[in-house]
C-alpha cells in the first residue's frame, strides 16, 4: 500500500502566500479529484508533490522515502500537466512518437502499446507535432502519457480541459477500467466536477491555499443538504447548523449545510430539504460567500 | 546513481542522433561536391572559402542545436520525473554527444577532401580530440554553474566559452603558421559560440524559472 504524504506544505511567489501549511495523505488504490477555484494553487501543490517545484517549507514523502531530488520516489510518481505551446522550441517541436520515446526513457514501467493504443483511440498520429495541436489533442496527449507511466501515483492537471463530451466520456471510462485493472492511484484536477463527481471516490477541496476538506464523495454527498422555505422555519431547521451559501428570496431563502457527525436537522414540514450536487457543494464551500 | 545517468545519457543520445544523421548527410554531400569541383578545376574563391569554413559552421551548427534542444529539454525532463540534477547534468551528456558528433563530422569531411585547408595528420585530430574533451568539461562545469547560481555564472560561462572557442580555433589555424586565418577564425567563432552560448542558456533560465513559477 503506496501513500504520498504532505506535511505542512507552505509555498508562496513572492508576496503571495499560496500554500499554507497543507496536509494532506494521498492512498493507494484510489481516484482522488483535486477540484479549487483557478489560482488557489491547485497545479502548484500537485508539482510540489511530484518534485518539480520546491516547497518553501514543508515534505513530501513516498512510502517514507522523501520525494525531492530521489530518483527511487519519483519512478512511482507520474505528473502528466498540461503541455504548453506558446514555445516553438524544445519539446514543441517534437512529434508525438518522440514525446512516449522520451516519457519511455524516464517512467521505467511505460507502457508503449498502450500509449499508441490511446492515441489512435483518439484519432491523433504518432508522426504529428505537439505545436500543430489543438487544446483538445494536446489534452489526449497529456492523458495518453499519464495512463500508459503505469506511475503507482499518477497525477493528471486539467485532463479533459478542451475535450468534447465524447471524449470526456471516453476518458473517464478508460480511467475506471485502468483503475480497476490495476488499482493504480490517480488524483485528477479538474473544473468540470458535476460529470466527474461519480468517478472520483474521494475529493478534495483546496481553498484558501488549504485543504478544507477531504472525504469520500459518497458520504460527503450523503452529509451535505440544501434547505428551503420561509426564512423562520429555514432558521428553525437550521439552528445550531453552520449555514452556506444564502440565497434570500423575500419571505423565503435557500441555505447549503454540510451535517457533522451525529448533528440533524430539526424539524419542519415546510421546508424542502434536497441533496446537493458535487458542483454546487463546491460553490457553497468555497464561493464568495462561502 | 548509474541509472538516473543512464537515462539522461540515453535522452541525449536519442535527441542527438536525428541532428546528426542530417549534418551527416549534408557533410557528405558538400564534401564529395567540393572534392569533384576541385578535381574538375573549378573551385573559384568563394568556393574555397565555404570549402574552408563550411565544415566547422556545419561543427559549430551541430553543436549549436543539440545544446540548444539539451537546454529546453530541462522542463520536460523534469515533468517527466527527472532528478533536477540529472537534467542539468544532461546538458553536459548532450555536449559529450554533440562534440562527438562534431568531431565525427570532422573525421568524415577529412577523409572526403584530403586538402582541408587545416592539417589533417593524425597528431592535429588528437590536438582536436582533446579540445574538444576541454570543451565538454566547460560546457559540463557551465551547466551545473547555470542550474545552481543562474546569471552571473551564465556571463562567466559565456565569456569562457569564448575565450576556449577562439584560443582553440588560434590554435587551429597557428597550427598552419598563419596567424592572420588564427584570428579571424577565432573572431568568427568566438562571435557564433558567444550567440550559442547567450540563447542556449537564456533559454535554460527562462525554462527553469518558468517550471518554478508555473501555478
Amino acid at each position: 500500500m503506496s501513500t504520498l504524504v504532505c506535511r505542512d506544505i507552505n509555498k508562496s511567489y513572492k508576496d503571495k502566500e499560496v500554500l499554507k501549511g497543507v496536509n494532506l495523505t494521498i492512498e493507494s488504490g484510489k481516484i482522488y479529484g483535486l477540484i479549487g477555484r483557478n489560482g488557489v494553487g491547485k497545479t502548484t501543490l500537485l508539482s510540489i508533490m511530484t518534485a518539480q517545484n520546491p516547497a518553501n517549507s514543508g515534505s513530501v514523502e513516498f512510502d517514507g522515502m522523501k520525494v525531492w531530488e530521489n530518483r527511487e520516489a519519483l519512478d512511482h510518481l507520474c505528473f502528466s500537466r498540461e503541455i504548453n505551446t506558446v514555445s516553438t522550441l524544445g519539446q514543441n517541436t517534437m512529434k508525438v512518437k518522440d514525446y512516449f520515446k522520451i516519457a519511455s526513457v524516464y517512467y521505467p514501467k511505460w507502457d508503449n502499446n498502450m500509449a499508441n493504443k490511446l492515441i489512435e483511440q483518439f484519432g491523433i498520429s504518432p508522426k504529428k507535432r505537439v505545436n500543430k495541436m489543438s487544446k483538445g489533442m494536446l489534452s489526449m496527449i497529456t492523458i495518453a502519457i499519464g495512463l500508459a507511466s503505469k506511475a503507482d501515483i499518477t497525477i493528471l492537471d486539467e485532463p479533459v480541459a478542451g475535450l468534447d463530451v465524447v471524449a470526456r466520456e471516453d476518458f473517464y471510462r478508460m480511467l475506471i477500467e485502468e483503475q480497476q485493472a490495476t488499482g493504480r492511484t490517480f488524483i485528477i484536477s479538474t473544473h468540470i466536477i458535476e460529470e466527474a463527481a461519480n468517478v472520483f471516490e474521494e475529493v478534495i477541496f483546496l481553498h484558501n491555499g488549504k485543504v478544507l476538506l477531504k472525504e469520500n464523495t459518497a458520504e460527503l454527498l450523503d452529509r451535505a443538504k440544501h434547505i428551503a422555505g420561509l426564512n423562520d422555519e429555514v432558521d428553525k431547521v437550521c439552528q445550531g447548523i453552520k449555514t452556506y451559501h444564502e440565497e434570500n428570496m423575500g419571505r423565503s431563502k435557500s441555505v447549503t449545510v454540510l451535517l457533522e457527525e451525529g448533528q440533524k436537522l430539526g424539524d419542519s414540514n415546510d421546508v424542502t430539504v434536497q441533496p446537493v450536487s458535487l458542483q454546487n457543494l463546491f460553490v457553497a464551500l468555497c464561493g464568495r460567500e462561502g | 546513481m548509474l541509472k538516473g545517468f543512464s537515462r539522461t545519457l540515453r535522452y541525449s543520445t536519442y535527441m542527438g542522433t536525428k541532428t546528426f544523421l542530417y549534418s551527416l548527410l549534408a557533410t557528405a554531400i558538400y564534401s564529395v561536391y567540393f572534392q569533384l569541383i576541385e578535381e574538375m578545376g573549378n573551385l573559384t574563391l568563394i568556393l574555397s572559402g565555404l570549402k574552408t569554413y563550411l565544415p566547422l559552421v556545419t561543427m559549430m551548427l551541430t553543436m549549436i542545436f543539440g545544446m540548444v534542444g539539451s537546454v529546453t529539454s530541462v522542463p520536460l525532463q523534469i515533468s517527466f520525473g527527472a532528478k533536477r540534477s540529472y537534467a542539468a547534468v544532461s546538458i553536459a551528456c548532450n555536449g559529450l554527444v554533440t562534440s562527438a558528433e562534431s568531431l565525427a563530422l570532422y573525421i568524415v569531411y577529412c577523409a572526403i577532401v584530403s586538402n582541408f585547408g587545416v592539417s589533417t595528420d593524425v597528431s592535429h585530430i588528437g590536438t582536436i580530440v582533446c579540445l574538444y574533451i576541454c570543451g565538454i568539461g566547460i560546457t559540463s562545469l557551465m551547466s551545473v554553474l547555470v542550474m545552481s547560481f543562474g546569471r552571473i555564472a551564465y556571463l562567466i560561462a559565456v565569456i569562457t566559452m569564448c575565450v576556449f572557442v577562439g584560443i582553440a580555433s588560434g590554435i587551429l589555424a597557428a597550427d598552419k603558421g598563419d596567424y592572420l586565418a588564427g584570428i579571424l577564425h577565432g573572431s568568427v567563432l568566438m562571435a557564433v559560440a558567444a550567440v550559442a552560448f547567450i540563447v542556449g542558456n537564456g533559454v535554460l533560465i527562462a525554462y527553469s524559472k518558468r517550471i518554478v513559477v508555473k501555478s
